[in-house]
């Protein structure tokens, strides 16, 4: 994690690299140079350059799971809103189960309101974004308790190799479904829960510290011996 | 000469308000200051306060407006009703109509819209208290929400006016020179290019006055870039 | 734009009211922290930025002189306008006031107006011909839930912070306050309860107000009289549930008043 500590902060214009690298996210090409496009921390290995974002929306990539809420529905898909840019469609044919569209309002299955635990599936060169439900994993979820992050953030709350989550599940013993885009859910015991939020909540103030898991985990012991 | 103007706006190479002619009055600037925005950014400069907010990339309502190839970008420029001595109604006028273009047109050259597709990117320029140069300061003040919200954007713009009273070319104008003064010129810049992206002029200067004028409201736009990174870089906790 | 909630936050909430709890820790009776700052705008012959939490209301006070209403010829004139704009909030839009605004103005307007606070008698300058137009101008800036309360809060803080500007050869001089003040006689308060399932919460956050069933807002006087009423959302009431909350409003208001 130390090389964490050493990226530096960049504002969008900033020159970040020169001559022939390759370019990541976050950064733009101008005649010789390498700029920053957005407001983030610079990670440059030897031909390669990108900006790690600090703020902004969510950018969906086939294959992230997401935490959406259905926001409308009408005959043929769903619209779900995953904090991003664009609001998802999730057809019939992407649910876990079998639907006749022809038979069945499908007001009755998802309505708006509802939060789905999804993947997604595809996205258009128009930047259509469509979500399925097929996957290992994917549900609607229900009671427990959401919360919204910086979807920038998201890494550090599942941490190297899912470490963090793990780690944060084991101590807690509730379940944690974490989306890509910045929501996260978790149902257990409402004291625990509670801790759970406490903790995730410290990790996207202290994402840029190093050495946090161990950290969290004390503050989790600490908080549930007072319990 | 008109009611309340001024016998003299420079005495003794002070200007009314104690600034020497390319003097820039105390501007601060303050990233992410509004919850529910995106992005946003609040700016103090001389007597006038502008909050901005962004919001977006988010879909666009009502939904032809939108573009298959990139965002569009939307600006709001308002003032507060009790913003300015004489009460001003509330909702748009010509003239705030025009400053929403202009402003959009200084924002829009720095900001990769191609990336959003169908999608709008929202800017609302808010005026709480007006000293003249609103424009120059709600350009800057949009340009710091813009970055705050995450926008992909190729340089943040800065912006700033000169004029000309009793005259001499003089920097960022104050209530009473803007009123009195003989011409006003406020300027939006991408400072990594020197590329010009909001020129308007009214009054009357010489092709020598101009370039003077021209130059020092460059001078002052680099002055306030320095500013908006330094709002930016406290916001997210650099040094 | 109505904004859609999701069914597990609907949940959440109302099964921690129904434990004593609150979202932010707080109790049924709290506020969240509120802070007022006074002459927040030198253009504006009054004005006020307060902030309940996270929401956000800026109110500034603009004179003007002008012609009494004919059946008040010695009576200065009040008006009351709010906008919701779309800075404050993804959900605000551009365009003429929406119900919600004229609601929030109107409800503002009754608690000054019916509570006699501003003497307009004494705002008459030549009867018949000339009085004092006070423009009381709402201005939300962050939307995080109970614009009343912050608004009124507001707005009465902006009135006690006007100074009369100066009047030369019939014209006004905006840049040059004199000491005089507006005649401030009482400081009316209003203060909002919620409704969610059967509890009754003071201050409701934005997403108390997403879920909530219904609303009341009750100004008062100093006295400990109430002056102005408002119920919104579709939820319904109770007699006891209401005459509860009108006793509540007034302990509440006492403490609200200190922050003026």
């Amino acid at each position: 994690m130390k090389d964490n500590l050493s990226r530096r902060m960049v504002i969008p214009g900033e020159v970040v690299a020169e001559g022939d690298v390759n370019l990541g996210s976050g950064v733009y090409r101008e005649g010789d140079k390498v700029c920053a496009s957005i407001m983030g921390l610079l990670e440059k290995r030897k031909s390669f350059v990108k900006v790690i974002p600090l703020t902004g929306r969510y950018i969906p990539k086939v294959g992230d799971f997401v935490i959406g809420k259905v926001t409308d529905v009408n005959l043929t898909h769903w619209y779900v809103d995953i904090n991003s840019a664009y609001n998802a469609i999730l057809n019939p044919r992407d649910y876990f189960r079998d639907i006749d569209a022809f038979q069945t309002s499908l007001l009755k299955i998802l309505a708006p309101g509802d939060m789905i635990f999804a993947v997604v599936r595809e996205i258009t060169p128009t930047k259509k974004v469509y979500i399925a439900m097929t996957n290992r994993g994917a549900r609607l979820l229900r009671g427990g308790r959401l919360l919204t992050i910086n979807p920038a953030k998201v890494p550090r709350v599942i941490g190297r190799k899912s470490s963090m989550i793990s780690m944060i599940k084991k101590e807690v013993k509730c379940s944690i479904l974490v989306g890509q885009n910045g929501r996260i859910w978790i149902k257990g015991k409402p004291e625990l829960v509670e801790i759970a939020v406490k903790a995730i909540k410290r990790i996207e103030r202290e994402a840029h510290l190093s050495g946090l898991t161990d950290s969290i985990k004390s503050m989790i012991i600490e908080e549930r011996e007072k319990l | 000469m008109k009611i309340g103007q001024p016998e003299k706006f420079i005495i003794d190479g002070k200007r009314l308000d104690g600034r020497k002619p390319d003097e820039m009055r105390e501007v601060k600037i303050q990233a992410g200051v509004l919850k529910r925005a995106d992005g946003s950014a609040l700016v103090e400069w001389g007597g006038n306060k502008v909050i901005a907010a962004c919001y977006g990339p988010r879909e666009v309502h009502p939904r032809h407006l939108a573009k298959s190839d990139k965002a569009i970008l939307r600006c709001t420029y308002n003032m507060a009703p009790f913003s300015v001595s004489d009460r001003k109604r509330p909702g748009p006028d010509r003239r705030s109509v025009e400053i929403s273009k202009v402003t959009r047109l200084a924002l829009e050259p720095v900001i990769f819209t191609n990336l959003y597709p169908r999608t709008t990117i929202d800017v609302f320029i808010e005026v709480l208290q007006a000293n003249a140069g609103t424009r120059c300061t709600g350009i800057t003040a949009a340009s710091v929400a813009l970055a705050d919200a995450g926008i992909p954007m190729r340089d943040l713009v800065p912006a700033c006016a000169a004029g000309k009273v009793g005259g001499e070319v003089v920097l960022d104008l104050f209530d009473i020179e803007d009123n009195y003064g003989e011409a006003d010129l406020p300027v939006a810049l991408i400072p990594k290019n020197n590329e010009i992206t909001l020129l308007q002029m009214d009054g009357n200067f010489t092709k020598k006055e101009f370039e003077k004028a021209l130059d020092l409201a460059i001078q002052g736009c680099m002055k306030i870039y320095e500013l908006q990174k330094g709002a930016l870089r406290e916001r997210y906790g650099g040094e | 734009m109505e904004e859609i909630v999701s069914e597990i936050k609907k949940d959440y909430i109302a099964s921690l009211l129904d434990q004593g709890k609150r979202q932010d820790g707080r109790g049924f009776d709290d506020y969240r922290e509120i802070i007022v700052e006074k002459g927040i705008s030198n253009k504006a012959e009054g004005s006020a930025l307060v902030r309940i939490g996270d929401t956000q209301v800026m109110v500034g006070v603009k004179l003007a002189v002008g012609e009494p209403f004919p059946d008040m010829p010695d009576s200065g004139v009040l008006t009351t306008n709010a906008e919701l704009i779309p800075l404050a909030s993804p959900t605000f839009e551009k365009g003429p006031p929406d119900e919600n605004t004229i609601e929030l103005a109107r409800v503002v307007d009754r608690g000054i107006r019916e509570s006699g606070c501003i003497d307009l008698e004494k705002l008459c300058i030549a009867e018949g011909e000339k009085v004092w137009i006070v423009f009381v101008d709402i201005h939300v800036l962050d939307y995080d839930g109970n614009l009343f309360d912050a608004s009124s809060l507001g707005s009465i803080a902006a009135l006690l912070d006007t100074r009369l500007p100066k009047i030369e050869d019939g014209r006004i001089l905006y840049g040059e306050k004199t000491r005089k003040k507006l005649p401030v006689v009482d400081k009316p308060v209003e203060t909002t309860y919620a409704k969610i399932g059967n509890n009754i919460i003071l201050d409701p956050s934005l997403d108390e107000e997403l879920v909530m069933d219904a609303r009341l807002t009750v100004a008062t006087t100093e006295k400990g009289e109430i002056c102005a009423m408002q119920k919104g959302g579709a939820g319904t009431y109770t007699r006891e549930e209401i005459l509860d909350i009108v006793s509540r409003s007034i302990d509440k208001g006492k403490e609200l008043r200190k922050y003026l």
